[in-house]
């Protein structure tokens, strides 16, 4: 199953929203969106995970490598409305400490 | 015991799931188990397809076993790959702060987080791996 993509502003933030997988397959093309949205905007960058069904370890590094890119312009990658399997994904690698999740 | 077998390529992924999709329905595991199970069958997969140094014909072979005593789902991964034991990899400090957080050894940690028993040997000139998940009903 393949990842989608919707983007929408609130106010001047970025909110890209996920539905599908994010895993092996589809997480180098989602990487290379967020990277492409780093530089097209300003500010942090919102996540609406309610659609995301599955991340993996693949997943979790373009969160890790899109906070760093985040972080260096003094922003923050914001999780929002992510259901109780992938928190716990989160919680389990320690992503839920540097992410913020909301 | 339920197998597959198929070349060492990331896109094969899909099979390798869809095969362990067909038989979860059949046993009564939980979405939680169902999903660790998922995550464990990509995390080794993946792990194999990148580091066994196998060529894009080279076979992965996946076995499923549902253990009815034991209540638990085997799986067992086989490679003709250079010996490589992924269980070696370090794990990632996940306490650490983001600018000392590495790429590395997510999968893997992930794959020990979620798994009950997971066993690596390398015997007669394959890579064995075993994975064990006990259900919860």
């Amino acid at each position: 199953m393949a990842l989608e993509t919707t983007e929408t502003y609130q106010e001047d933030t970025l909110v890209i929203e996920l539905n599908g997988r994010l895993d092996a397959m589809t997480s180098e093309g989602f990487q290379k969106l967020l990277l492409e949205k780093i530089n097209e905007t300003k500010g942090d960058l919102i996540l609406d995970c309610s659609g995301l069904e599955f991340v993996s370890s693949a997943g979790l590094r373009t969160f890790l490598t899109t906070q760093k890119a985040l972080s260096a312009r003094g922003s923050q990658l914001r999780l929002v409305h992510a259901g109780d399997a992938i928190m716990k994904v989160l919680a389990m690698t320690g992503f839920d400490k540097f992410l913020k999740v909301e | 015991m339920k197998t597959v077998k198929v070349p060492a390529e990331l896109e094969e992924l899909e099979n390798v799931r869809e095969f362990a999709d067909r038989i979860l329905t059949d046993t009564i595991a939980s979405d939680e188990d169902q999903m660790a199970i998922e995550l464990a069958i990509e995390e080794v997969f993946v792990n194999i397809v990148k580091y066994a140094g196998l060529p894009k014909t080279g076979q992965i072979m996946v076995s499923y076993e549902h253990d009815s005593n034991e209540e638990a789902i085997v799986i067992q991964f086989e490679d003709e790959g250079r010996p490589f034991n992924p269980l070696k990899s370090r794990d990632p400090d996940v306490m650490a702060d983001l600018s000392d957080r590495v790429p590395g050894g997510l999968g893997i940690y992930m794959l020990k987080s979620l798994m009950d028993k997971v066993e690596y040997e390398y015997v007669e000139g394959m890579n064995r791996l075993v994975i064990w998940k006990k259900l919860s009903n």
